[in-house]
């Protein structure tokens, strides 16, 4: 199979293959070769200067009136995320999890329990939480660039840092000459990006997925994952993920928090002690995917 | 075992060349002039029936006069400056209401598409009155204006103020809710809400809104020239009518619609560059 790849692409690709090997410290043959880390520059004051988000939620419950009955959607949520962590939650639709990034992003303030995000409470929708929904809901009438800089309308920066901040996050995504293509002009997956980019350029201390690439193409969907990886590993951001796809969550995340429907609760945390990249045929790969699933299917 | 994915194809799309986009270019320009003619089809055969028609002597000259008649009309009313000095009139007119009654109707439909209370106030009157013909008003707007400029203008102001504030607010009210959502998420001012999210998102509505009350505006000037007025278009083609000059009047129509056309064409053109972002296939 023989695909054209753009050099900047095969030249970003091994960029993360160096950095993740850097960073699991194993296989430093792959590390090794012509792969300046510089091709993939980590945007300016990232991590070490912003920080990485530690999240708590404790007690948290959900609850809607149908019909004069409470129906209860999410209930007694406990989950400690360390700073940095990458967390999966998986579930059945109708469990509950994207409510769950709802009341965490602050679109729903209607909750019990506690939710704290560096120890405080969380108050109304801030830029120190980003989101990145499941459609990608960028603005069809703004330009690439324009999507991505409307994360920086609230903040007091200058029109020369917006303009730098986002051309380093339009580069981080590999987008890179589509500063003004329309949103119709972009592919599923090439949208998803710019949301991504879009949830990043604020330097938010955690940044919440909401199955991001659940309407994507398999090959699309496979791409992205290690993308998101490389993107993790270095802004080394705390990341929150919904998804239905136990294999994506086994690939990505530290923990998989598996939720049980009716109402929503954790029904069992399981650790992903893997080293990245993770490989799908590895046995201990498969006995974790395959003890969530036994999880979800209980 | 491991996989290498590289790059799908699908979320690298190469960029046009220029080669192609001249192409392209040459193509919509050809495209243009092929479709200009095709809508030239069904004129050109109604004006042959009509010469034949009026050749055979199937109807009356003082009825229906030729093709030929009514182009030599043509010709004397322009030279007569008739033409050009009615239509300059009704023109400025049009302006006038136009710009008038627009900014009043999107101001309204602005503030009725943010304020559900200015929604409840007005928009079910409002409503109620687009349903009564401009024409019905003439009548009673002119006992309280008189026959002069004051009634052409609220007449017009009247035409296009209401469809321009319905449309506008509904465009307004009915922004999808997940693009609110993401406003919210980054923490958007309320007025980079309403400038980078609510009126782009607004504006295919808000134009099809200015387009139908320009339509309106040109309608109910031609009917109020032809009622009360001692110029315009409308006051030629009543005059041609009183005088039983059935190839002014005629004239007079043919006028008034391509007038009517090219206004609208041009609101069209202005909202094709405007609304980019929808791409070509856009509705």
């Amino acid at each position: 199979m023989s695909l054209s790849v753009p050099a900047s692409w095969t030249a970003r690709v091994s960029a993360y293959a160096s950095t993740l090997a850097g960073w699991v410290s194993a296989t430093p043959e792959s590390a090794s070769g012509s792969s300046p880390r510089a091709a993939l520059r980590p945007p300016s004051e990232s991590p070490a200067t912003s920080g990485r988000g530690a999240l708590q939620l404790r007690r948290v419950g959900k609850r809607y009136e149908v019909d004069g009955k409470t129906l209860d959607v999410l209930q007694g949520i406990d989950l400690v995320v360390e700073p940095g962590e990458f967390i999966c939650l998986v579930g059945a639709s109708g469990c509950g999890k994207s409510t769950i990034l709802r009341l965490i992003v602050g679109l729903d303030a209607d909750h019990d329990g506690e939710i704290l995000l560096d120890e405080r409470p969380i108050g109304p929708p801030g830029l120190e939480r980003g989101i990145v929904f499941q459609e990608h809901r960028l603005m069809p009438w703004l330009t690439v660039e324009q999507n991505i800089a409307l994360s920086l309308e609230a903040t007091g920066r200058s029109a020369a840092e917006r303009a730098r901040l986002v051309q380093e996050h339009i580069d981080l995504v590999g987008l890179t000459g589509f500063e003004r293509a329309f949103p119709r002009q972009l592919s599923g997956g090439m949208a998803q990006r710019v949301a991504i980019a879009r949830g990043l350029v604020s330097q938010p201390k955690i940044l919440l997925l909401d199955e991001p690439l659940g309407a994507l193409d398999s090959l699309t969907r496979l791409y992205l994952q290690q993308e998101l990886l490389g993107i993790w590993s270095l802004e080394r951001i705390t990341m929150v993920m919904v998804t239905h796809d136990v294999e994506e969550a086994a690939f990505l995340s530290d923990r998989i928090v598996v939720l049980s429907p009716r109402p929503g609760r954790v029904r069992r945390i399981i650790a992903v002690d893997l080293p990245h990249p993770r490989d799908r045929g590895d046995p201990r790969f498969i006995a974790i995917r395959q003890a969530a699933l036994s999880e979800l299917s209980r | 075992m491991s996989i290498s994915i590289r790059d799908p194809a699908s979320t690298a799309p190469a960029k046009p060349s220029q080669a192609t986009e001249a192409r392209v270019s040459r193509i919509r320009f050809g495209g243009t002039i092929w479709r200009a003619s095709q809508s030239l089809m069904f004129p050109l055969l109604i004006v042959l029936v009509w010469s034949a028609a009026s050749a055979q002597g199937w109807v009356s000259p003082k009825i229906l006069p030729s093709p030929a008649t009514i182009a030599g009309t043509f010709w004397d009313l322009l030279a007569g400056g008739d033409i050009g000095t009615n239509l300059g009139i009704s023109l400025v007119r049009v302006a006038k209401g136009f710009v008038i009654g627009g900014s009043l109707g999107l101001a309204l439909g602005i503030a009725m598409g943010f304020s559900r209370t200015a929604e409840i106030w007005i928009g079910p009157l409002f409503r109620t009155i687009s349903q009564i013909p401009s024409l019905v008003w003439i009548p009673l707007l002119m006992q309280l204006f008189g026959i002069d400029e004051m009634l052409k203008l609220v007449i017009m102001v009247k035409a296009c103020l209401i469809p321009i504030a319905i449309t506008s607010s509904e465009g307004i009210r009915s922004i999808p809710r997940h693009y609110l959502e993401v406003a919210q998420v980054l923490g958007l001012s309320r007025r980079a809400r309403i400038v980078k999210i609510v009126l782009p998102g607004a504006l295919p509505s808000i134009f099809s809104g200015l387009r139908q009350g320009l339509s309106y505006v040109w309608v109910s000037l031609v009917i109020v020239e032809m009622m009360v007025s001692a110029e315009g278009i409308g006051y030629l083609m009543s005059w041609g009518r009183l005088l039983f000059q059935l190839d002014v009047v005629i004239v007079c129509m043919i006028l008034v619609g391509v007038i009517g056309f090219s206004l609208d064409f041009g609101l069209q053109r202005l909202e094709a560059r405007c609304l980019r972002w929808r791409g070509a296939g856009a509705p």
